[in-house]
């Protein structure tokens, strides 16, 4: 994996998800909530379908902590282990998944998305001291993963022009470990 | 060729032993962070916002913007600024204070519902709060003048009997209820306008009402005899009549509204205290003086006792219990 290419990837990412989705913006209110897609889980499903599962883990830890540090709400560092984890997980269960076909990546971003955003809203919730909101928590996570799930093909298929500056091999394409 | 191929050896095991220290490192550094004091993270969060989302106001969204104040105050000088801020500063302290003192009132008003309805003793009743209003105030001095003078009798020094308060027929406050504060009886409302009232006090001559004398002889408590209250000819007090010679009633004791059927009052609401109790030699009464408990003049919030409204049918639970097994 070319490090500094991601960083810039997902600093870009970022800037979008910032400034671009935002209520008012891009972002899609559905039951007084603006839905806003996450980008860099979606870079980081990315890394994890083609990249070793080492390098997903320390990337999706930076990742989510890119994404803790966006955030106004929440614990530093749990986005980051959420992040981790989830990613880690995902690299080691694509196995025989066909990665390059769109509804693969619709349903993977869909669930990996859904997993981690209603995680750290629980989690958010029971630091804070409060009794988690479960339904709502779920409602809002699966509006963002629906988004972020609409969205993760086009970037995948724009990350994979770059998959030569990104370091990803042909075998890695191909590879159905 | 054979060097390259160390050196790239080397390099990839370098490269494998630096992600092997951060795979086992990074959940430790995670939980580290997690332990971070919230105030430490908000902090954090605020100094690497112009790096992570430089394109977002990040005080905007903590509805903080200090940012904009200051983009909206322009190229000021800052003695204009320091005099804007202590400008801004006295008024958040005049609404600290006003805040304080609608507060204390709040909680008195509390405490008084709160052993009002413990006297009240689950009697099924509406408790209104309302404040009485202050008679006319005029050339700024702090003197109360009537709105009537010596052509309608008032004469200097006496006793105001009617009082009103802020409270009307918006708020279903209905003619003849009992006008309360925490240590008793003040009257009752006489007329009822759309947004205020007029109390009647207890020392007003017209106000007539069942009452019952409680007596306490060597630290016993007895109800006693009951008689009628009415105020009395001057109106700074209240008299009680109807009350048996042979009754025993004496200066300290103290009269309450009837538990008779017959009283439009609920019972036991404290009237006042004998002070005076006269028997003349030919009476078949005794005449009593009572020195009302609740006076008008140091009161400003008051209650007014209403019976519970009977529900609509619509809301009743039977009308409830209808609906839901249907």
């Amino acid at each position: 994996m070319r490090w500094l290419l991601v960083a810039i990837i997902a600093y870009v990412l970022l800037l979008i998800e910032t400034a671009v989705f935002l209520p008012g913006g891009l972002a899609v209110e559905v039951d007084a909530h603006p839905a806003q897609p996450d980008l860099l889980l979606a870079l980081g499903l990315f890394l994890a379908f083609f990249f070793p599962p080492r390098e997903v883990f320390i990337a999706g830890w930076f990742l989510g902590l890119a994404s803790d540090l966006v955030g106004i709400a929440g614990r530093l560092g749990l986005k980051a282990l959420l992040f981790c984890l989830g990613l880690y997980l995902v690299s080691h269960l694509r196995g025989n998944l066909p990665r390059q076909r769109a509804i693969v990546q619709f349903v993977a971003a869909l669930a990996i998305v859904f997993a981690v955003h209603l995680a750290g809203h629980l989690a958010t919730a029971a630091l804070g001291g409060a009794w988690p909101p479960v339904l709502r928590s779920a409602e809002i996570s699966f509006l963002d993963a629906l988004y972020t799930a609409v969205l993760a093909p086009y970037l995948v298929w724009m990350l994979l022009l770059l998959r030569s500056p990104l370091g990803l091999s042909a075998s890695a394409l191909s590879q159905r470990d | 060729m054979v060097l390259m191929t160390r050196r790239s050896r080397r390099a990839a095991a370098h490269h494998g032993s630096w992600q092997r220290v951060l795979f086992a490192a990074l959940p430790f550094v995670a939980l580290g962070l997690l332990l971070m004091p919230q105030g430490a993270t908000d902090r954090l969060r605020l100094w690497v916002s112009p790096v992570f989302s430089p394109l977002q106001n990040r005080t905007e969204v903590a509805a903080l913007d200090i940012a904009d104040r200051m983009r909206r105050a322009g190229p000021t000088s800052p003695q204009a600024e320091a005099d804007a801020i202590r400008r801004d500063a006295a008024t958040l302290e005049n609404a600290l204070a006003e805040a304080t003192g609608l507060l204390n009132e709040k909680e008195q008003i509390i405490r008084d519902l709160g052993r009002l309805r413990a006297d009240l003793d689950g009697l099924p009743c509406r408790l209104t709060p309302a404040r009485l209003l202050a008679p006319e105030i005029a050339g700024g001095q702090a003197a109360a003048r009537l709105s009537e003078g010596a052509g309608k009798g008032v004469r200097k020094g006496g006793a105001v009997i009617l009082r009103r308060i802020d409270r009307g027929a918006r708020e279903a406050i209905e003619h003849g209820e009992p006008v309360l504060v925490a240590a008793g009886l003040v009257g009752v409302i006489d007329e009822v306008g759309p947004v205020t009232s007029t109390v009647r006090l207890t020392t007003d001559p017209r106000t007539s009402l069942m009452v019952q004398i409680i007596t306490r002889r060597d630290g016993q408590w007895r109800a006693g005899p009951e008689g009628v209250a009415r105020g009395s000819d001057d109106g700074t007090a209240v008299t009680v009549q109807g009350i048996s010679r042979t009754a025993d009633v004496a200066v300290g004791d103290f009269v309450v509204t009837s538990a008779s059927p017959e009283s439009p009052l609920p019972p036991y609401l404290i009237v006042g205290r004998v002070v005076q109790c006269d028997l003349k030699p030919a009476a078949l009464f005794h005449a009593l003086v009572v020195e009302p408990r609740a006076s008008a003049a140091d009161a400003r919030e008051v209650y007014v006792l209403a019976p519970e409204l009977p529900l609509p049918p619509s809301r009743t639970p039977a009308a409830a219990g209808n609906r839901s097994s249907r």
